[in-house]
């Protein structure tokens, strides 16, 4: 390609941004790197769609589940802007920790400003996975603009024991559900060959099997505590659902103790007695990031069609 | 704001998709060349996002600028990987050359490719006068050996999700059918398998530009293959063990692991070869 064509076309598709555009937003964290999706038709009311990133991931998402999404909500009329917070991607600061809570709820609520403010948005939905369904949950339970949100594989207590656990979990680290669910799991798998199969495959490590068993065995008579207070995520989820402001869980039917906990905690909305305000979804053969890419299209239509009856 | 800390963003238009590219401009850049920065496979790519982005801002701090970019079927690019091969990585790395020696005001491009992505930066030089030099991290040299993590990953992943994981030989039919398999999530198709069964980069190679290639000290079988490569470019070549884990995994993402070891190693052997400030 010669140099002035070269140009030519760096300057047009500056310009035209194939429904994106790439952007910062301030925060007092650090500057967050944002993707916003135009949406390619209207809505009765302008909604944008606010997509926190999981894990220690960037805003593409596991499999590129969060880009993927942001592109079929933006084909129903979403606004979607897809955000690495603080110390993850291309966002500037600094991590302070790797467990699930180390995002901080201000930098959401900056976001949120940057959506109303800048975008004029007139509905704004709140969407996460794992540790960004925690911190939008925690957004969202204290600020009002917030219409709805939606959490996908939301953990109440549980995470792997081989990640940093958060100092908002007293003890234990999964409630007795969750770990008399692994329990049960367990019981039923020793007895499957090809479980077996995969533990060698996956290097065989005893030592980490025995210390796995025993630390669960200890979670069913220690369970989890939660730690309340106003900043704390069981506080927020709790008053957010009290409320009764819109939500959407969705989980894998084989993140097993996030969903087990969730269901002990949530029950009457687990059971759909509480179908005024909540929906829950749960996504046959997927597990915590709904890797598959059938397990994406579930959770991606799941959620549009929840986005469309509530904001179309 | 679209630019912050002389980092820009923007979609750049590859045969009528968007390709995200970020710039990496340093505030006192050295104008004799630029570095081209080239990701990793398929999920590696995401595990090891956050270390390139800190290499490129690395760089800057070290007055050279950088362009990043996601290959299209990846991360915030449009397209699928399924439609990826090893020759539309090395043609979009080509077309980011192009795009960086005009952003940057330069002549030389210095490719800096992880795993599969110095693979790619590795064929790309063969091919281009205007790539200076490579840095090689933890390459891959083997493709049907890649090919073959690739199918165990792929078999792995079938067990945690229940259901009956096919085989060597019914993968290699389903390929022959122009089926895919899910690897980590990410489907793996034909044309990237067909031409990993044929990559080899242990041939003699005719970059003659210098070579730097390093691999991890837990990575026994990353060290053979960086000497290998090493052997394949000459005199030419460096190869160094350089960091004492490897970060492409999901472990190493969920400690935020930096690997600055490896960071300082490549910086000090591109100021040595091009007298960089």
């Amino acid at each position: 390609m010669d140099e002035r064509t070269m140009a030519a076309s760096i300057e047009r598709y500056r310009l035209e941004n194939f429904g994106q555009t790439a952007t910062y937003i301030s925060s007092k964290n650090g500057e967050i790197f944002a993707i916003v999706h135009a949406p390619e038709k209207q809505l009765p009311k302008s909604c944008a769609v606010i997509m926190i990133n999981s894990g220690l991931q960037n805003r593409a998402g596991p499999q590129r589940l969060y880009a993927k999404s942001a592109r079929q909500f933006a084909s129903l009329g979403f606004t979607v802007v897809r955000v690495d917070m603080p110390g993850v991607g291309d966002s500037f600061g600094k991590l302070q920790a790797t467990h699930f809570d180390t995002y901080d709820p201000d930098d959401v609520k900056s976001i949120i400003d940057y959506v109303v403010d800048v975008l004029n948005i007139d509905e704004l939905v709140l969407l996460g996975l794992c540790a960004g369904a925690r911190v939008a949950a925690k957004a969202a339970a204290f600020d009002n603009r917030v219409n709805a949100l939606v959490a996908w594989g939301m953990p109440l207590y549980s995470a792997p024991p081989d990640m940093p656990q958060s100092p908002e979990i007293v003890a234990g680290g999964v409630s007795s559900a969750g770990a008399l669910d692994n329990l049960s799991r367990w019981r039923t798998s020793i007895f499957k060959p090809r479980v077996w199969r995969g533990f060698f495959a996956a290097g065989g490590d005893f030592g980490f099997l025995i210390k796995r068993i025993g630390t669960t065995l200890r979670q069913v008579i220690q369970p989890a505590k939660k730690r309340s207070g106003k900043r704390s995520f069981i506080s927020a989820i709790e008053k957010y659902v009290a409320d009764e402001r819109p939500v959407l869980f969705v989980y894998g039917a084989f993140d097993r103790a996030p969903l087990a906990e969730f269901k002990a905690h949530f029950t009457s909305i687990a059971n759909g007695e509480k179908k005024h305000f909540s929906e829950v979804g749960v996504v046959e053969n997927a597990g915590h990031t709904f890797r598959d890419a059938e397990n994406r299209i579930a959770v991606i239509r799941l959620t549009s069609e929840w986005l469309i009856a509530r904001f179309s | 704001m679209s630019e912050i800390n002389n980092e820009h963003p923007f979609f750049f238009k590859y045969q009528n998709k968007g390709m995200l590219v970020i710039v990496h401009r340093a505030a006192e850049q050295d104008r004799s060349l630029g570095v081209v920065l080239c990701h990793s496979y398929g999920e590696e790519k995401q595990y090891s996002h956050n270390v390139l982005t800190r290499f490129a801002r690395y760089l800057g701090s070290h007055d050279i600028s950088s362009v990043r970019f996601d290959h299209i079927g990846y991360g915030d690019s449009d397209g699928e990987i399924e439609d990826a091969s090893v020759q539309s990585h090395v043609d979009e790395t080509c077309a980011i050359i192009d795009l960086a020696k005009t952003e940057l005001g330069v002549d030389r491009i210095v490719l800096v490719g992880l795993r599969f992505g110095a693979t790619v930066a590795s064929l790309v030089a063969e091919s281009r006068e205007d790539v200076a030099g490579i840095v090689l991290w933890s390459p891959i040299v083997d493709g049907p050996a890649f090919l073959q993590t690739l199918i165990r990953k792929y078999q792995l992943g079938a067990l945690t999700s229940r259901e009956k994981p096919k085989n060597a030989e019914e993968v290699s039919k389903l390929f022959a059918a122009g089926g895919q398999i899910s690897v980590e999530g990410n489907n793996l198709g034909g044309n990237m398998v067909q031409q990993l069964k044929t990559l080899r980069l242990t041939t003699p190679r005719s970059f003659a530009g210098p070579v730097l290639a390093t691999a991890s000290e837990t990575d026994q079988g990353g060290q053979d293959q960086a000497r290998e490569l090493c052997d394949a470019y000459g005199a030419s070549s460096t190869m160094v063990v350089s960091e004492a884990r490897d970060f492409w995994d999901n472990q190493s993402m969920y400690i935020d692991f930096t690997p600055d070891n490896l960071y300082q190693t490549s910086y000090s052997w591109m100021s040595e070869q091009w007298q960089l400030q």
